[in-house]
């Protein structure tokens, strides 16, 4: 798509109301991707995914909202829903301390809280589709918890989609010690030939413990792209996982800075392809400092024509002594036809860390599926058998129980479809 | 129960059963004896319906049917049992899980009522207390960490729960130590009776000192080289092979 496009995009949603700075910020962000453009194929980072859908196409950025809302996937939790990008609603019994609101709402009614923070952690040259966000974005959510306070119920934050283009961009400013979980549930409409641009970006202050869950079930036709970036100051921990389901065309990007002593991050996911479906996980993880940890363990299905890729990088400071950091890519090919692209990333600057990695593709033990039909087991049950078995250590690393059984209900689902 | 006539059978296109004939009746155990590579495992192979293991020539009659009609599951459910020689392992799938989900497949297929997990459990434990398998080995995945005794007698477990007519027991005593062996072969004898035949498959005559069988058969080149009776057994094990089986070494 012509960059002019754009750029009459950007004209037109330029902020006629709200502080100088967020005019500033978009601004500079629409000027940061018109300069860069949308990545393509020749850049190290976009080697293995294709943008083409996304570039052949302008996505309209006011479509109606999406009709019915669906159940929430979590009992008794803070629910959010946009539509095609736009709040719906508000949350309700939110503890003293603890905001969870639309971004556009924030930022008409406490700009203060968000000055300084939005675009903190996703910008750079080398984020186009940040800065794209930036540019366009009408709403997202903002959950700001004082320190000390702990959010017993979890979070579920739906963004329904059905057309057009959507940019939600989100904020999750954790005070020292805070504790929240949060559900991201990306869920689409019909066939989908819509584009979501999304970025989170997560600031844990000293000892803050989030857990961050991503469900993405957008329409088969749709591209998703989700940007992560968070920063984690001395002792906080992030729980991050990314569920790709849905999609044709699905890029999670994740930055994130274990910027104080004691930090640590255990970003994993599943990913379950099939048909002509497309799904990127990008990952780089910053040891700023000495003494964190982080771990990485990405599994994935893939069946028919369907392409996966894993990239994950992990950078070691010079001064970063005493860290452990930990990679592992697994992938089942259940058709010939079937790739994955998997490029695992050691940058180690310092002396004293232990990391590792590994990555490996195979097929379905052709014994172990012998052996379990030899029992009785009907071929689709066994086979079912053996991939769940294939992505249970991963599933087992997600801390909530709710939140893990929604996620193996919907791998489930997923293997008898 | 079971009759085999003339059976050929392939494996990677390579011939390895040579023309076998055989026939079990009601009850019966019978042992097969045979140095290696001499077609023991193909056969137990052949007999489960393993893919890559293709019958060329003969027939196989398993109570009145033929074998070939049927799938490795459907096998199963008509009550044909492997105990594996090489016990496989299925990191992730726990045991527990594998035991109830194939006890239920086949009561599924048999018009028998599924169990539900009270049911299972009670039943499971009375032949983990037989067999001397732990809590622990049913929580860890199947067959994982297991050691060589610890996998044949899970492999006797899921014999007594799926209670086969038909079982072929592949082996059943390599690797494991005399104390080892006599739980497994008390497990295995448990389970004899006028319904239930067996094949079994050994390198070596000390398992038939306790699981004693009706007749015992010589394996040689993918054709039985000689029948018996159980004294068959002890010929062999003081001649060894090479007295029956021209151009093999002796075992
Ligand atoms: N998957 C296979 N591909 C090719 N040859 C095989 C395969 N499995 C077994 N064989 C060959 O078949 C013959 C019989 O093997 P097997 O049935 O395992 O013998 P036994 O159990 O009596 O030791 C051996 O020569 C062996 O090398
Ligand atoms: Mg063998």
């Amino acid at each position: 798509m012509a960059m002019e496009a754009y750029q009459a995009q950007f004209a037109a949603h330029l902020p006629k109301a709200g502080p100088a700075w967020l005019a500033d910020l978009r601004q500079a962000a629409a000027a940061r991707f018109s300069a860069a453009g949308l990545p393509d194929r020749k850049v190290e980072e976009w080697r293995y995914t294709n943008l083409k859908p996304v570039q052949e196409q302008l996505f309209a950025l006011d479509t109606a909202p999406v009709g019915d809302t669906p159940p929430a996937l979590l009992q008794d939790s803070h629910r959010l829903v946009f539509s095609n990008g736009v709040l719906q609603g508000s949350a309700d019994d939110l503890p003293d301390g603890v905001r969870l609101a639309g971004m556009a709402e924030t930022m008409a009614e406490n700009p203060g809280l968000l000055a300084g923070h939005m675009g903190k952690l996703a910008q750079g040259q080398e984020l186009p589709l940040p800065a794209l966000n930036q540019a366009l974005s009408r709403d997202g959510y903002v959950l700001a918890i004082d320190p000390g306070i702990s959010v017993s119920r979890p979070i579920e934050i739906l963004f329904l989609s059905d057309g057009g283009a959507s940019y939600p961009r989100n904020l999750i400013l954790a005070g020292a010690g805070a504790q929240a979980t949060v559900v991201e549930h990306y869920l689409g409409l019909g066939g989908g030939g819509y584009f979501i641009n999304a970025v989170t970006e997560v600031e844990a202050a000293a000892g803050a413990k989030l857990q961050r869950y991503k469900i993405q079930q957008d329409a088969s036709g749709s591209s998703h792209i989700a940007t992560l970036a968070g920063q984690l100051q001395d002792g906080a921990r992030l729980e991050n996982f990314d569920l790709n389901l849905g999609g044709q065309l699905v890029r999670s990007e994740i930055h994130m800075a274990l910027q104080g002593v004691g930090a640590e991050a255990a970003l994993n996911g599943v990913y379950l392809l099939r048909g002509k479906q497309h799904c990127d996980n990008a990952i780089q993880m910053d040891h700023a400092v000495g003494a964190t940890n982080s771990q990485q363990d990405y599994r994935g299905i893939l069946d028919d024509h369907a392409h996966a890729v894993f990239q994950g990088k992990i950078t070691v400071r010079p001064d970063a002594q005493g860290i452990e950091g930990h990679q592992l890519n697994k992938t089942l090919l259940l058709s010939d036809e079937a790739e994955i692209d998997s490029k695992p990333e050691l940058q180690i600057l310092a002396d004293d860390v232990k990391c590792s990695h590994g990555a490996t593709a195979g097929e379905l033990d052709e014994t172990g599926l012998f052996y379990l039909r030899s029992r009785g087991i009907p071929e689709d049950e066994a086979r079912q058998l053996l991939m769940t078995a294939f992505i249970s250590e991963t599933l087992a690393k997600i801390d909530s129980d709710a939140v893990r059984g929604i996620m193996e209900r919907l791998v489930g689902e997923w293997m008898a479809a | 129960m079971l009759e085999i006539k003339g059976l050929h059978a392939d494996v990677d296109g390579k011939e390895i059963l040579k023309g076998i004939d055989l026939s079990i009746g009601e009850g019966e155990v019978h042992a097969i004896m045979g140095p290696n590579g001499s077609g023991k495992s193909t056969l137990s192979y052949v007999l489960s319906g393993r893919d890559g293991y293709d019958v060329t020539a003969g027939t196989i009659t398993y109570r009145g049917r033929d074998l070939s009609e049927l799938s490795i599951e459907e096998r199963a459910a008509e009550g044909i049992f492997l105990g594996f020689q090489y016990p496989v392992e299925l990191p992730g799938v726990s045991s527990t899980t594998f035991l109830k989900t194939a006890l239920n497949a086949v009561r599924r297929q048999r018009g028998q009522d599924e169990l539900d997990a009270v049911q299972f459990m009670k039943r499971l434990r009375v032949h983990t207390k037989a067999l001397n398998i732990s809590d622990d080995m049913l929580r860890r995945g199947v067959n994982v960490g297991f050691s060589g005794g610890e996998k044949k007698r899970n492999e006797i477990l899921q014999m007594a729960l799926l209670e086969p007519h038909f079982a072929v027991l592949d082996e059943t005593d390599s690797g494991l130590d005399i104390d080892a062996l006599k739980v497994v072969a008390e497990g295995v004898n448990a389970l004899r009776g006028p319904k239930r035949s067996m094949l079994v498959i050994t390198h070596y005559q000390r398992l038939l000192d306790y699981i004693v069988p009706d007749y015992v058969h010589v394996l040689a080149h993918g054709r039985i080289a000689r029948s018996g009776g159980k004294e068959l057994a002890l010929e062999l094990e003081e001649k060894g092979y090479g007295a029956f089986v021209s151009g093999t070494e002796a075992a």
